[in-house]
């Protein structure tokens, strides 16, 4: 029959909390409370006092659903293994006295090996193995392309008989409107009924648990009022994939000691006054850590992106890019004029064909004769998809054609690889082989920033004809200072285990989390190894209901609909992290079972896995 | 009194989120199909539990079930995130939709199947027999003969 025990798990109302508490179900903390205390002051006041101090307050009155008692949050992955093998080995909630960090035992089986490519069948073979992308089932695409039908019907009414909520140009007769047709129409009338699921606010660091701002909306979506109350939840939305988001630890006290020494912001564009030794340092090491001869930092991951590819790229170019690319790389392209062809999303046999077609016929905007350069550009996990470039056959491709090849790592650095050095470590391929990596500090290394690396001639270049590099700041030393600590941390220079633990912990979260998923029965995009796991609703509503109910359950996802991902595939993501332990991931796949034989979301047809997913 | 009620409530109490991990943190349990069902507190003892209990019980739970089947329908045509009056206004058009294609599919499809038949097969309808009479008496009237097929 289900669990539709409506009252503290699912939400059967899937609309806005009213702040007359309509339906009673705001999602405060307090909400399933039985017997805690209940006072949304408290809340603000000691939702803000560090963690260290007011955890054994906090953890009281953190988790108030019944079926979780307690999330132990950890500083160090390293102290939880030892601690753990003295404990006794009773999970169950409710008898246990002490909460368990990591798994008991931390087993030097091949369970334990990091990400890396197993090397014994071909590539292709390889790849197709391990990556899923499973057909939408019959009657769900007919019930969401209906969906959609009703939706724009709805829509259309409500365009004729209500004025929206929105400002409108004035005195602009005969000027064609500013806003596309559709794309206002999508989000007046479709993205706003679930405008409470995106875009959320957060009030803490955003590590493993996360504390949400609530807010409710009277008028449907147009407008919003924080309640003042916060939801502390498990985080599986951040990009915090080695977990160095935190308020406190070896990286945040050496930011903190820069700030104090060197001040907060350089004040100037990099090429003016705002170059030190610091930023050199810091180039230098991440071409120490990617393994090719020079690199050169950005302040902004997007502008890397799209300020760069202009500089690199000209009219007389052709770019081959992926069809699933992200929107930084296509306004780059955009930018920068060059002739751009698509090819569908890590197909190499059309990669080839565009390829080929390419290099024989030449520019037909000038007269058939040769492009000056051909590149091709990939991103290494695509991060609405989950899934991971296949860089061993790109580089044959690549060297057959003579083409360049320009590696977007914004995921997959620090992510993937034995050793954390991103894709290039994950299939074993020499870094030098690929001729520009791209990378962002904004994911695994907690920090903000992005990176270009390759021969010291192509930096060289970048240094001077670069828009990124001559006009906007550079990075503040405190940032620039997380970057270098956890950099360093992953590679083991700063003399300690805890990066090289980092990189398992999160290369056997993903394995466990990813076959718990399957087996659950839900539809998962992507690589195995990949940690960014996308998990198919496709329905609008359906993104709308698990995000909310996930929120009342106390766990942070993003959801993702279009424009973002296609019409028809709305999706749920999930950030592994290892910073999470395997109670944390426990209690949200429990949750999202609860959630998914509610909402009917287990779509798919493969054979289940019988056996208990061991850790 | 007190005791034995207790003792119902241990019986029946369903165990969800029983994690039986052996010691190498495998779980020997097939992992997660929790059932968390409410407990339906009793208010009488043991001794007067009766069949009108056991009746509301089964109601509530049809009730919730309904309730959830309503859910999925209005999650599944997207209804779920639309204001009230949109709400009417959907579940009256398919409403009405759905209604015409079942009346036309009662209405029309027999007598379509019967032109399609005497069209195959001309000559089977020729011999007059009683019960075919019988048949043809009721294709005419109100209900059944709107495509107008002629035997």
């Amino acid at each position: 029959m289900g669990n539709f025990d409506g009252d503290s798990g699912t939400v059967f109302e899937q609309s806005y909390a009213t702040t007359n508490g309509a339906n009673g179900k705001l999602p405060n903390g307090n909400g399933a409370a039985i017997g805690s205390p209940s006072n949304g002051g408290l809340n603000l006041n000691h939702a803000e006092e560090p963690r260290g101090e007011a955890e054994p307050f906090l953890s009281q009155r953190k988790f108030s659903a019944p079926a979780y008692t307690e999330i132990r949050t950890r500083r160090c992955n390293a102290n939880a293994a030892a601690e753990a093998k003295n404990r006794s080995p009773n999970y169950h909630p409710e008898k246990r006295s002490i909460a368990n960090g990591h798994a008991k035992v931390l087993r030097d089986h091949e369970e334990t090996q990091p990400n890396k490519v197993e090397g014994i069948l071909s590539p292709e073979v390889e790849h197709s193995q391990k990556t899923s992308f499973e057909e939408v089932p019959l009657h769900t695409a007919c019930l969401t392309y209906l969906g959609f039908y009703l939706l724009m019907i709805l829509g259309y009414i409500n365009q004729l008989l209500f004025v929206p909520k929105v400002a409108t140009e004035k005195g602009r007769e005969g000027y064609v409107t500013l806003y596309d047709a559709f794309e206002s129409f999508y989000s007046r009338y479709v993205y706003r009924r679930i405008k409470d699921c995106w875009n959320r606010p957060i009030c803490s660091v955003p590590g493993d648990e996360l504390t949400l701002k609530d807010r409710v909306s009277d008028d449907y979506g147009w407008s919003f009022k924080f309640t003042g109350t916060e939801t502390r939840c498990l985080n599986l939305g951040s990009y915090n994939y080695l977990g160095f988001a935190a308020a406190t630890g070896p990286c945040a006290d050496e930011s903190e000691e820069k700030a104090r020494n060197f001040g907060l912001a350089y004040c100037s564009s990099r090429c003016e006054l705002g170059n030190n030794e610091q930023l050199q340092e810091l180039e230098s090491l991440t071409a120490r850590y990617l393994g090719v001869e020079d690199a050169i930092v950005f302040g902004m991951g997007f502008a890397t992106n799209a300020l760069n590819l202009p500089s690199l790229l000209g009219p007389n170019c052709l770019v081959i890019s992926d069809e699933k690319n992200h929107a930084s790389i296509i306004l780059g392209l955009r930018l920068s004029g060059a002739t751009t062809k698509v090819f569908k999303h890590n197909n190499m046999r059309d990669l080839e064909r565009v390829l080929r077609q390419g290099v024989c016929y030449g520019n037909p905007k000038n007269g058939g004769k040769p492009y000056k350069k051909v590149m091709i550009l990939v991103e290494g996990i695509f991060s609405m998809e989950g899934s991971i470039v296949r860089l061993p056959e790109i580089i044959a491709l690549k060297k057959k054609y003579k083409a360049y090849l320009y590696l977007d790592e914004a995921h997959s650095i620090g992510a993937m690889g034995s050793h954390g050095k991103g894709v290039t470590d994950y299939f074993n391929v020499d870094p030098k082989d690929v001729d520009i990596l791209m990378g962002t500090f904004t994911k695994s290394f907690g920090s903000a920033g992005g990176y270009l690396a390759g021969t010291k001639k192509l930096i060289d270049f970048l240094r001077t004809n670069s828009h990124a590099h001559c006009y906007a700041s550079s990075i503040s030393p405190p940032i620039a200072q997380q970057i270098m600590t956890s950099m360093k941390t992953i590679m083991g220079e700063d003399g300690t285990e805890i990066g090289r633990r980092k990189i398992m912990q999160l290369a056997r979260n993903t394995r466990y989390f990813r076959r718990r998923l399957a087996q659950l029965g839900v539809i998962t995009y992507g690589h195995e190894d990949s940690p960014v796991v996308p998990m198919l609703v496709y329905l609008f509503s359906k993104i709308g209901a698990v995000v909310r109910t996930l929120t009342t359950r106390h766990i942070a996802v993003v959801g993702a609909g279009f424009p973002a991902t296609p019409i028809m595939e709305g999706r749920i993501r999930f950030c592994l992290s290892a910073a999470h332990t395997k109670e944390q991931l426990d209690y949200a796949l429990e949750a999202i079972d609860e959630i998914a034989d509610d909402l009917g979301l287990k779509y798919s047809n493969k054979p289940r896995d019988p056996n208990p997913i061991i850790y | 009194m007190i005791s034995d009620d207790e003792d119902w409530v241990r019986r029946h109490q369903v165990p969800h989120l029983t994690w039986n991990y052996d010691d190498n943190g495998v779980s020997s349990q097939r992992t997660l199909k929790p059932t968390i069902r409410r407990l339906i507190p009793l208010r009488s003892s043991f001794l007067y539990f009766s069949m009108f209990e056991k009746l509301a019980e089964d109601y509530a739970k049809c009730k919730r079930y309904v309730k959830w089947l309503y859910l999925l329908y209005e999650l599944n045509t997207q209804i779920a995130i639309c204001e009230p009056w949109e709400k009417v206004f959907l579940n009256v058009l398919l409403g009405s939709c759905m209604s015409l294609i079942l009346y036309a599919s009662f209405a029309y499809v027999p007598g379509y199947c019967l032109s399609v038949f005497h069209l195959l097969w001309p000559l089977a309808g020729v011999q007059n027999l009683t019960t075919g009479s019988v048949c043809t008496a009721n294709i005419d009237g109100f209900c059944g003969n709107e495509s107008g097929a002629v035997l």
